[in-house]
């Protein structure tokens, strides 16, 4: 039964790292949208001026 | 002028600059003998000590050596603005790198004739010299690791973590060259045969003629952007 | 996350636990190693992938070099990413799937061994990458190291596979009978990391073409 305990763990790990790092991804992805969206505001209101 | 005459022209001005200066090859030289000194006291091996560790100290010594040498040839013609010059003239990019290499080549060379003395001086009680065996694994592995680390050093030298981030790309690459070196010194200092390592001798000749190709055809595209 | 859902990610969102579930239900108990081998089929799934992952990494690092389109660059940074997240993974499982059956947490067993030097020579061209400011430059560097690291691999593995004949302690999982039971849910766990890969890498590459907008719309403003 200990050894079940290792193929639990191996397959936490797993999950834990796939979602974890789809998880950063996803703040990575938020972050560069919302300054993708800032600085398009940016462009068109420098648009705008001109 | 054909590519053999390119790559011995610059060759020779190369090696002129580095027996002139001489800096490159006593700082290898200095730091391979004291990397010997720390592992000994580090690792509190004294009097005899087995043939497989103690190839393993004479190559961690030859390797963190090298290194020194091998980040300088390039770090040097960038300090001085010549990379540029470099390219502009008619050598073509793939002798530089055969000229670079051969640089790198003979300096790992020059310095193992200081650094192998020196280590049997310190390790070498209980060890059978084998001076022929020796001698071709030393070159098989000098050519290898000449070759992926002048390719290598052309990518550090264009960053500005230069002398940092060259043992950080090269060691891993030449895991596998080193550790057959190993392997294979272990058993010459045992006093085997050639015969013995004719297996490990097959990928690291593979290993040199790989790198030889990859480096060449590669370092055009990496040095034009150091 | 994805607004559009990407063909790959649905399907892997049901690949993936159809493979845990095979591997848990239908795949049959190993006599010598106990429900432990089970580790054995996603691990392979992950060396498989992150094997992938590398190829492709030296694939889109000659293709930037030749054509010098930033599409490459980007592909080819998604590939290294991913890659040593995979070899992270097959690194660890292979580790606690020897703990208890070689009672280390580690042997230098040659697949580990290779796994381990792959995951330091990409690891390096992430640090790389880091490494350098200038766009062009970056994607060179980044696609002569992928080229030259990927080229390494049959040296690393030949040579691995020379330090095993000095090591009689190895078991070879090929060397147990696999039944067909066994392989049909190999066949199945390879597939769902294959596509789990997929769907991964084109997240990833998405993500990089977002932050390349960025950093143009970046330069366009301080112009």
């Amino acid at each position: 039964m200990e050894r079940a305990m290792y193929l639990a763990l191996a397959y936490m790990i797993i999950w834990a790292g796939f979602a974890g790092y789809l998880a950063w991804l996803s703040g990575r992805q938020r972050q560069t949208a919302r300054r993708l969206a800032e600085l398009t505001a940016q462009v068109q209101r420098q648009e705008v001026q001109s | 002028m054909s590519l053999v005459q390119q790559t011995l022209l610059l060759y020779r001005k190369d090696l002129r600059v580095e027996v002139r200066k001489k800096e490159s090859l006593i700082a290898m030289a200095f730091f391979g003998a004291l990397i010997m000194v720390i592992l000994n006291l580090a690792a509190g091996l004294g009097g005899r000590i087995e043939a497989e560790p103690a190839a393993g100290i004479l190559w961690v010594a030859i390797l963190f050596s090298s290194v020194l040498g091998l980040g300088r040839v390039f770090a040097r013609e960038k300090e001085n603005g010549c990379v540029a010059a470099l390219l502009v003239s008619p050598l073509s990019p793939g002798a530089i790198f055969a000229a670079k290499a051969l640089v790198n080549f003979t300096l790992m060379s020059f310095s193992e004739l200081v650094l192998v003395p020196v280590f049997f001086a310190l390790f070498g009680t209980g060890l059978q010299p084998s001076p022929l065996i020796l001698l071709v694994l030393l070159m098989l592995v000098n050519i290898g690791f000449s070759a992926a680390g002048t390719l290598l050093s052309a990518l550090a030298a264009g960053t500005r973590r230069n002398e940092v981030l060259l043992p950080i790309l090269l060691y891993p690459l030449c895991l596998p060259l080193v550790a057959l070196a190993v392997k294979a010194t272990g058993a010459a200092f045992a006093g085997r045969p050639v015969s013995a390592i004719l297996d490990q001798l097959e990928p690291m000749a593979a290993f040199g003629l790989i790198y030889a190709a990859v480096g060449y055809l590669l370092f055009a595209h990496a040095v034009r952007e150091v | 996350m994805l607004k559009r859902y990407d063909p790959f990610a649905v399907l892997a969102l049901f690949a993936v636990p159809g493979a845990a579930a095979t591997v848990f239900f239908y795949a049959p108990l190993e006599r010598t190693m106990g429900v432990v081998q089970k580790i054995f089929y996603f691990h392979l799934g992950l060396a498989a992938a992150a094997f992938l992952s590398f190829f492709v990494a030296c694939v889109a690092g000659i293709l930037y070099l030749v054509k010098r389109q930033r599409a490459w660059d980007e592909r080819g940074a998604a590939a290294v990413e991913i890659g040593v997240l995979f070899t992270t993974l097959v690194l660890l499982t292979g580790s606690i799937w020897g703990r208890p059956i070689w009672n280390t947490w580690w042997t230098w067993d040659p697949r580990l061994t290779t796994s381990l030097i792959l995951w330091f020579i990409f690891a390096a061209c992430l640090i790389l990458r880091s490494a350098v400011e200038q766009e062009e430059k970056r994607a060179v560097f980044c696609a002569v190291m992928a080229i030259v690291g990927f080229v390494d691999v049959p040296v690393v593995f030949l040579s691995a596979r020379l330090w095993r004949s000095i090591h009689p302690t190895v078991i070879r999982s090929e060397g147990i009978a696999l039944e067909p039971a066994m392989l049909v849910t190999l066949a199945v766990s390879l597939t769902a990391m294959l596509i789990l890969w997929a769907a991964l890498f084109r997240l990833r590459c998405s993500l990089q073409r977002q932050e390349n907008a960025l950093l143009d719309l970046q330069q366009q403003l301080q112009r």
